[in-house]
């Protein structure tokens, strides 16, 4: 179940992930994103899959980055957020140009000399926008900038990051302002160390406290729903937990292939019951994988066009975390007691999977999306 | 930080030693592919690079502590903190720090709200001065950018 072997990209991933997966536990157990990691990526290119070639980057599609990503979160699913953050902020303004160019050029030169960055949008009243609601964070002008005051939540990468999309307000506007981290007036409060989910992604809060930024910070002010909705976000962080579940299925069937009971006297693999549960973790695993990376392949075209595949996004991400989910279970039904200690990263994969039912769009609304979606198909073709 | 014992220092070098066994073990994998596939071939190189640029950043780190491996110095002009910082200006840098070092180096850290990449800064440091361009980056601790120079000849 892989990619093509003479692709350079994937394999950039799958070497990066070999040097993630050696400090994964370590960096699980201690809440802390490694900054081998980090630098890894950044020192690899990485980071700028997404980017324009004409300012500096590789300009990958979709569905290239999705199975980059598929690769990398095998090694960690919290480095590979990380990653997925910078890859879908580029990925997603490339397509629209929500900025100025000559502000979108600077930022993509930031990523390629080296920048880490995140657009930062969730707060702890609004929670994710995903469902509507005003941002409490505001940007007012000031005679030396704009002065950012307010708390953001689930900010991956944390103090690594080198700058911050920060999404606010400005009066009654949504605007968008760039922020270099640790700017006078910043605070970090570390608040996802012992989260239950991808604890080494330093996805932790920030506090603005009257930070000054320039005037040419702003990046964007005013709502724009002609746009058409952002699929990068959505594939790509799907593409870390289902990442996470492939890593299992390979633990799973490592851990049967040397596990021998002293009652059996011979690897649990050999067993019918195992390779049928198994099985059901590899088909189904399959299937997310395909229509993931599928519905990746079918993103582009005109605003119209791709608002109506975005259902199909939605699908392929609900399928994927859902997958991710239910054979990490699987996968620690299957390896009984080692499982659930340190001895076996399976624990770590259970746990990191969970997120991906949280990640926007999650439950109630993407069904419904995705319902919404069929229904008016069919009324379509009922009418045609 | 302390001096490491020489029962730390046995200790470590353990560690380089495992460390480079894991390297090789890993590397083993990468080359058995009829086994695991070519893809999975790659994980296994990675898995095999990271182990051995720990053990050589870990091996780096003892010399450096025991006074092992020591380069002649490189010597660069004489320049006064003063004229650094009047170079700066001139550069159109607005520097939050400059710190001068006893081997002749500087390094300038910029204020975070420096909506400048190091690549553009270091450009615009070259274009005044006759400098190296030591390193570059940023602090782990602050992820303030950096960037560390000397001067090849005294400013004019």
């Amino acid at each position: 179940m892989s990619e093509p072997i003479l692709n350079p990209t994937l394999n950039l991933a799958r070497q990066l992930a070999g040097q993630f997966a050696i400090r994964a536990d370590q960096a699980d157990r201690k809440g802390e994103l490694p900054p081998e990691d980090v630098r890894a990526l950044l020192e690899s290119g990485y980071l700028t899959l997404s980017i324009p070639r004409v300012y500096g980057g590789q300009e990958l599609s979709l569905r290239e980055c999705t199975a980059a990503q598929l690769e990398l979160a095998q090694g960690s699913a919290a480095s590979a957020l990380v990653a997925a953050m910078q890859l879908h902020v580029f990925g997603s303004a490339r397509e629209n140009r929500p900025w100025p160019e000559a502000a979108f050029e600077r930022l993509c030169r930031i990523a390629t000399d080296g920048g880490l960055i995140n657009a930062v949008a969730s707060e702890p009243a609004l929670g994710s926008p995903s469902r509507g609601g005003a941002f409490a964070t505001t940007a007012a002008p000031h005679p030396d900038g704009w002065r950012i005051n307010g708390q953001k939540t689930w900010i991956t990468g944390g103090k690594h990051l080198t700058h911050l999309l920060v999404k606010l307000n400005i009066e009654d506007d949504p605007a968008a302002v760039l922020v270099p981290n640790h700017a006078p007036g910043m605070v970090w409060i570390e608040t996802w160390r012992q989260s239950l989910s991808l604890r080494a992604s330093d996805s932790h809060d920030v506090c603005f406290d009257d930070v000054i930024v320039p005037f040419d910070h702003l990046l964007e002010r005013g709502a724009h729903p002609e746009r058409p909705p952002d699929a990068w976000f959505v594939i790509l962080v799907a593409s870390v937990y289902l990442g996470a579940a492939l890593a299992a299925r390979d633990a799973v069937i490592a851990y049967a292939l040397e596990r021998v009971p002293t009652a059996l006297g011979r690897p649990i693999a050999t067993l019918p019951s195992i390779q049928r549960q198994i099985g059901e973790i590899d088909l189904a695993l399959q299937n997310a994988r395909s229509f993931l990376l599928e519905a990746a392949a079918g993103w582009g075209g005109d605003a119209d066009t791709r608002r109506r595949w975005f259902p199909r996004i939605v699908a392929a991400k609900v399928l994927a975390t859902e997958t991710a989910a239910s054979v990490t279970e699987k996968a620690l039904r299957i390896a009984g007691g080692a499982g659930i200690t340190h001895a076996l990263p399976l624990e770590r994969f259970f746990r990191d999977t969970r997120a991906g039912l949280m990640h926007p769009p999650s439950g109630d609304a993407a069904l419904e999306m995705i319902g919404k979606y069929a229904i008016e198909q069919a009324k379509g073709d009922a009418d045609g | 930080m302390d001096k490491p014992t020489p029962g730390d220092l046995v200790a470590l070098e353990a560690l380089i030693e495992d460390w480079l066994a894991r390297a090789q073990d890993a590397a083993d994998k990468a080359l058995n592919l009829s086994r695991i596939g070519a893809s999975r071939a790659e994980f296994y190189r990675g898995q095999a690079d990271a182990y051995r640029r720990a053990a050589a950043e870990l091996r780096a780190l003892l010399a450096d502590e025991s006074g092992e491996d020591q380069a002649a110095p490189v010597e660069y002009a004489q320049v006064s903190l003063d004229t650094a910082q009047t170079v700066l200006k001139l550069a159109g840098l607005s520097a939050a720090e400059l710190r001068a070092h006893p081997d002749r180096t500087f390094s300038i850290l910029f204020l975070p709200l420096q909506f400048r990449s190091v690549g553009e800064v270091s450009e615009m440091l070259m274009d005044v001065a006759d400098v190296d361009i030591l390193d570059s980056g940023r602090l782990l601790d602050t992820n303030k950018s950096f960037v560390d120079f000397a001067f090849k000849s005294p400013p004019v």
